[in-house]
């Protein structure tokens, strides 16, 4: 198996609310302390990078987030128009085309279109070259759309190829799906909280990919994991004192406090380990941090223990 | 008092729950459905959402398609009210719309057998949410329920069901639809040159764009496709309508991420912008901050703890380490929990005159009746947040 960072192309996955976008922005990160340059690709309405890293939104054109890392987000609409005019090259047509108010409304409803055009902007990135002919990337990480929309989104290549014959779209699809299955290229990450519901969907998801796909899975990430704060014979003590007649209500709270979390460590370990018994996946657990701001000072801290861990699984 | 859920259920025939994903916004509607019936409404609760733990908290073994009655004898309830739950699948809804209104047999199977549908019944730009709504207005339309709470589906956008009866009204309304016809008409003649010239030029640079025999396809589904909207038109229309009714009131839910905070806002300037009614903004999973100054002195912990009934045997430096690991925790936990107020605060603010209303952190999933219940009372307890 290649190593996860010779792979160029990497996609991430998960249901809404894991933390995709931090997770992608951590392995950004850890990419870049390897002084590889990297893009960080969104596909989503709605930009969560700008914020978090103090700048203006991100929109259809790459900006620098900071040293080795470039972002871009792209939704169908602008995916659509930069990849008509590659096609067609002259405004003019462009505007008198697909300007043109029924010809707008018909590409509003055409399935499939806006996903492919956005997969054919991350695969043109893949591709992407500088002035001396090299990658102009070292590595493309797609924060894909939460689950359902993603596998649709990894489904579109092989439908337009499998239906159309011939033409720019039906091409375009191929070299997709050329790009999607090659292992030493690309890989799919699935991202998870270590908790109930986002487990059970990352079970079905990985059914799904392996029945439908023929992709590389490279890392399952369970995302957020709780330090325990105890030892075991502490959590016991502390679970019988908080039973008892406490005397003041800032200790009762304390007590409760600290074992609400032990108990939702609990739940987390019992939700990693279905996740170890369903799936045949070694799982990379990036630990909870106490950080109240989704920015940089969080993605540093998840990226160090992101690549430690890659390190550690790629050794054993 | 009345609680300003109490309110919100009081004035409303219909509940619709928006947020992105992982909020609990299955769990939220499930919640206030279940405020609803105790409030003696005979209510049902639409959702979207597979997870078997909701449905095991109402009780069931699993949700479908069917409606079932969720028993609340459970909690002690005997009063008039009832709740009703009911899943919605959108490839099946889909396939209803179709059966429904396809004109003829014909087209029918043309439409269920052809491939494009196959691949995107279930994402066809707004077919999900157009199935949603279609479900939602004839359960509205039935005369069956005192209210309805919608849970909607996990879009990319949250809101594109409430645009998705325009789109589709848009992209296929009549020009679009000649256009379409006389497109694939063309396909059909083999380059039949009644076309004027405007659409031959249009044709051919979406060819290009495409490829041919792609274009021809799609076109000729989307016209089989549209005449679905013969008897369709109405009621998407109505189903819009429904959602602008003043008994219809919208409930965003967030959590006090700020990331998922933001989307929550984004919401929120959609939806006044569509004129809709803003019931409430609900936070889920808010910690309550700590506050307390002296759980910061170790050594008052320390003899707090030795103070408690049996707790001396232990000795004091074990107690010393475990108030140790306390405070530190405290100190973590802070840091979120005072987040996590700055953002209700901040929120409130910000969508004001709406209530913002703030349900604290449980440490475990919902899996049962009795749990769902302490979601409902930690709901009616929530007052709003201050600006």
């Amino acid at each position: 198996m290649s190593s996860f960072f010779n792979t160029r192309f990497i996609i991430n996955t998960g249901k809404g609310g894991v933390g995709k976008t931090s997770v992608s922005a951590a392995i950004a990160l850890a990419w870049a302390r390897r002084g590889k340059r990297v893009l960080h690709m969104q596909l989503s309405a709605r930009d969560r990078l700008g914020a978090a890293y103090g700048i203006e939104p991100v929109g259809p054109d790459v900006v620098p987030l900071t040293s080795n890392v470039w972002a871009v987000n792209t939704t169908g609409k602008d995916a659509m128009r930069e990849y008509a005019m590659m096609i067609l090259r002259v405004r003019t047509l462009y505007k008198a085309v697909f300007e043109n108010r029924v010809v707008d409304r018909f590409l509003r409803v055409v399935p499939g279109l806006p996903e492919l055009t956005m997969l054919g902007k991350a695969y043109w990135h893949e591709k992407e070259r500088n002035e001396s002919g090299r990658p102009r990337w070292d590595a493309v990480i797609l924060d894909a759309p939460a689950t359902g929309h993603g596998m649709f989104l990894l489904q579109i290549p092989q439908v337009i190829s499998r239906a159309v014959g011939s033409g720019h779209m039906a091409d375009e699809a191929r070299s997709m799906l050329q790009l999607l299955e090659d292992p030493t290229r690309t890989c799919i990450n699935l991202i998870t909280l270590p908790e109930e519901t986002p487990v059970s969907e990352t079970v079905q998801l990985h059914r799904q990919l392996k029945e439908n796909f023929d992709i590389r899975v490279g890392f399952l990430i369970a995302n957020g994991v709780f330090p325990y704060l105890m030892t075991a014979p502490e959590r016991s003590l502390a679970r019988q004192l908080a039973l008892r007649q406490s005397p003041g209500e800032t200790t009762a709270q304390l007590l409760q406090t600290a074992l609400f979390r032990e108990n939702r460590c609990d739940l987390q370990r019992a939700a990693l380990d279905r996740l170890r018994r369903e799936l045949p996946l070694p799982i990379m657990e990036i630990p909870f941090f106490f950080e109240p701001d989704p920015g940089r000072p969080l993605f540093e801290r998840m990226a160090v223990s992101f690549s430690d861990s890659v390190a550690r699984l790629e050794r054993s | 008092m009345t609680a300003v859920i109490e309110k919100v259920i009081a004035d409303a025939k219909v509940i619709v729950c928006v947020g992105s994903g992982g909020v609990g916004k299955t769990t939220t509607a499930a919640v206030v459905a279940m405020q609803a019936a105790l409030m003696g409404r005979r209510t049902l609760v639409m959702t979207v959402d597979p997870a078997r733990r909701l449905a095991n908290a109402l009780g069931l073994n699993g949700l479908d398609e069917d409606i079932q009655r969720i028993d609340l004898s459970a909690l002690g309830y005997s009063g008039p009210g009832e709740l009703h739950a009911t899943m919605l699948d959108m490839k099946r809804a889909l396939d209803e719309i179709v059966e429904r209104h396809a004109p003829d047999i014909a087209t029918r199977n043309a439409i269920l057998e052809n491939q494009f549908y196959h691949y995107f019944s279930t994402s066809l730009a707004g077919a999900q949410e157009l199935s949603a709504g279609e479900r939602l207005y004839h359960e509205a339309a039935s005369g069956r329920w005192e209210l309805i709470v919608l849970d909607t589906p996990p879009t990319a956008n949250a809101l594109d069901f409430l645009d998705a009866p325009i789109r589709f009204h848009e992209a296929l309304d009549s020009a679009a639809l000649q256009w379409l016809m006389e497109t694939s008409g063309q396909a059909a003649r083999k380059g039949g040159n009644w076309l004027n010239v405007g659409t031959q030029f249009m044709t051919r640079v979406l060819g290009r764009f495409t490829g041919m025999e792609f274009f021809q396809e799609l076109s000729g589904f989307l016209v089989h496709f549209s005449t679905l909207f013969e008897g369709f038109h109405a009621r998407t229309r109505a189903t819009a309508e429904l959602f602008a009714d003043p008994s219809t009131a919208f409930l965003i839910i967030t959590s006090p991420d700020p990331m998922t905070v933001r989307e929550a806002l984004y919401f929120r300037g959609h939806l006044s912008s569509l004129r809709v009614r803003m019931g409430a903004l609900i936070v889920n999973r808010v910690r309550r901050t700590f506050d307390g100054a002296e759980a910061e002195d170790i050594p008052a912990v320390v003899d707090a703890l030795m103070a408690i009934e049996g707790a001396a045997i232990e000795g004091r430096a074990t107690l010393e380490r475990l108030a140790r690991k306390l405070v530190h925790n405290a100190h973590e936990w802070d840091v979120l929990a005072l987040r996590d107020r700055q953002v209700c605060t901040d929120l409130a603010a910000e969508v004001a005159p709406s209530p913002v209303l703030a349900i604290p952190l449980h440490a475990g999933d919902v899996h049962n009746l009795e749990l769902l219940d302490h979601l409902r009372q930690d709901l009616l307890a929530a007052t709003p947040a201050r600006r």
